[in-house]
């Protein structure tokens, strides 16, 4: 590309990724208190599915069992904020450590089978965990589930039990819901940052090499054992962050909200939004959330015909479109933005610069 | 002083004897052929050296440490590099990365410095160290580039350049002429003899290209099913009958 057009090319990301930020930070004022808690709720999403990112897209390790390391987060932090009273960000932060450590242990298995007998292993979890939290119904709350409170003085001045919520301090002038939105937002992006740096490193490209070549890889110096476990243990501990969040935005945990079901989502997540990249799974998550919470409430509850409901339907309605993605974009929404870059750029080129350069093959000075 | 050491070792897969009783050794700042028909078991050792596989007897040693001590990942922090006879390059990665992840050895930002960008010299070092060899070699222009879609020369010369980047003691180049055309193998020939000289290398090299072995190398090893058939200079190896039996076929007239 020439200089100009790389030129130009840095000023229009500035630009668009302004315009983004602008328009994320203006959303809860925006938006209604209804739509402000829905669009908070898209954030565990996106961290979940930048966790299986890294460790899927990446890493080339296949997760269906993203579900359950959620789930451990979101428990971590009720039972936290339940019994202990911790502050609600030391909560995520505990949970994210307890995630990483349950990451590793479901990732251990990774070192000895790979692909799609790893997704089988990470299958049984995601499948076994809402039976684990059955089984001890006495400390989870079971399918009941478990709600997440605090002890406040009510109005008649008696201590009573109260959904815990995330309150603004007065300083901000903000609504509750508008603060919890910055706050697990801030939390999000520094999360997304911290695996920006990652997978632009020593690391990332260590990851990277495993998924494409692991004998290169190895033959290179790369700890392909470490680095598979460690990997699936950060990415656990990203779902767990998001779970924990999901946790605290509902004040209440219960199993029916990680089930494979779940696991699948943040699968697709990844894949719409496109795998192997950073903006992916933000993006793969508001086009989840914008499908559950805007398309499916939208979808008639008989189509005549039939009498289909098609709002039961959504599940077969998302898959379908899944599957007709993958024909259409496999590399998700960013592959596509990027690929249609790039036959603009070589659109924008060719009147300049005359016909595309080719590589030169030979010829060491 | 020999630098690596190659002593009685013995492969075997299921019944078939990959390498048998091969016993060499390679002095530093030799450049080392081995050569012989295809399946004499040269990738072999190469693999054995690389630990990629184990030998069921024997001992390899480097500069004089057991190499059989050690697992895979540890060999390229011992000065060991490599190249890959069908390319074994990370087609998700840019060229200059690429080269990079042969820095890995030689670099040690884990998970919490790479995360908080507390990699920030180490990074800048590599990237220049891959960067220089990207020049070295002809290919700057490329590196910001795929991997995939490039000339199958260019992409072997990738692979050299990654090889490189880690300052290897030790290089292993699997077939580094297949599939290049005349005029490149000639200049291959000659950027392995100036990087040798340059870096203050060690070069063992398996190749088909007799033009460019008995070019370049100070000693050659045949070899014939897995068992050495002959050792010494270029000229005394061309002229053993044995070898013109099993491999070169008649007196030596290609090149």
């Amino acid at each position: 590309m020439s200089a100009a057009g790389r030129l130009r090319d840095t000023r229009s990301i500035i630009v668009v990724s302004g315009v983004l930020v602008v328009v994320v930070l203006a959303l809860p004022q925006v938006l209604d208190a209804f739509w402000t808690r829905r669009i908070t709720l898209w954030i565990p999403l996106a961290l979940a599915a930048l966790g299986l990112n890294l460790l899927t897209g990446y890493n080339g390790q296949i997760s269906v069992g993203h579900g359950a390391l959620y789930g451990v987060g979101a428990y971590s932090t009720a039972l936290i904020l339940n019994e202990w009273k911790w502050p609600q960000l030391a909560a995520i932060a505990a949970s994210a450590v307890i995630c990483f450590v349950a990451g590793v242990a479901v990732g251990l298995p990774a070192l000895r089978i790979k692909g799609l007998y790893l997704a089988l292993v990470t299958l049984a979890v995601a499948t076994l965990f809402p039976q684990v939290l059955e089984q001890f119904s006495g400390t989870t709350g079971g399918s009941a589930g478990l709600a997440i409170t605090n002890q406040e003085m009510n109005r008649r001045g008696v201590l009573a039990d109260r959904a815990i919520r995330v309150e603004a301090p007065t300083w901000t002038g903000l609504a509750d819901d508008q603060w919890a939105y910055y706050v697990f937002l801030a939390v999000a992006a520094l999360c997304f940052l911290v695996v920006r740096n990652l997978v632009r490193s020593r690391v990332g490209r260590s990851m990277i090499a495993i998924r494409d070549n692991e004998v290169a890889a190895e033959v290179s110096g790369v700890n392909v054992a470490i680095v598979k476990v460690l990997t699936f243990g950060v990415s656990a501990a990203l779902a767990g962050v998001g779970g924990a969040i999901f946790a605290i935005l509902q004040a209440r945990v219960s199993s029916g909200s990680f089930t494979l079901v779940a696991s699948l989502y943040f699968l697709v997540a990844v894949v719409v939004g496109g795998s192997a990249s950073i903006a992916g799974p933000a993006i793969g998550a508001v086009a989840i959330g914008l499908f559950q919470d805007v398309v499916t409430p939208a979808l008639p509850e008989s189509v005549t015909p039939w009498d289909l409901n098609a709002k039961a339907a959504t599940p077969l309605i998302l898959g379908t479109m899944l599957i007709l993605l993958m024909l259409a974009a496999p590399g998700g929404i960013v592959g596509s933005a990027r690929q249609l870059r790039a036959r603009l750029a070589v659109r924008a080129q060719r009147p300049a610069d005359g016909p595309i350069p080719t590589p030169t093959t030979g010829g060491t000075p | 002083m020999s630098l690596l050491e190659v002593e009685d070792v013995e492969v075997r897969f299921g019944g078939v004897v990959a390498l048998a009783n091969l016993t060499f050794s390679i002095a530093a700042g030799e450049i080392f052929a081995l050569i012989g028909p295809n399946g004499a078991g040269k990738t072999t050792l190469f693999n054995v050296v690389s630990r990629l596989y184990q030998p069921s007897q024997g001992a390899v040693r480097f500069a004089g440490t057991d190499l059989l001590a050690l697992p895979a990942h540890r060999i390229a922090a011992s000065g060991i590099a490599r190249t890959f006879q069908n390319l074994a390059l990370i087609p998700g990665l840019s060229v200059l990365d690429n080269v990079a992840v042969g820095a890995h050895a030689a670099t040690s930002a884990g998970f919490w410095r790479s995360g908080l960008r507390l990699n920030r010299g180490e990074e800048r070092r590599v990237r220049a160290d891959a960067l220089g060899l990207l020049d070295r070699l002809g290919l700057a222009d490329l590196a910001q580039r795929p991997c995939a879609g490039l000339p199958y020369g260019t992409l072997k010369r990738i692979e050299l350049a990654r090889a490189m980047v880690a300052r290897p003691r030790l290089l292993l180049l699997d077939e580094p002429a297949a599939g290049l055309t005349h005029a490149e193998v000639d200049e291959l020939g000659g950027v392995i003899r100036s990087l040798r000289d340059e870096h203050d290398l060690t070069v063992l090299l398996v190749e088909h290209h007799m033009g460019m072995v008995m070019g370049i190398s100070d000693n050659v090893v045949v070899m014939d099913l897995g068992a050495k058939i002959a050792e010494g200079p270029p000229a005394d190896v061309q002229a053993n009958p044995a070898v013109i039996a099993a491999y070169l076929g008649a007196p030596v007239e290609e090149v």
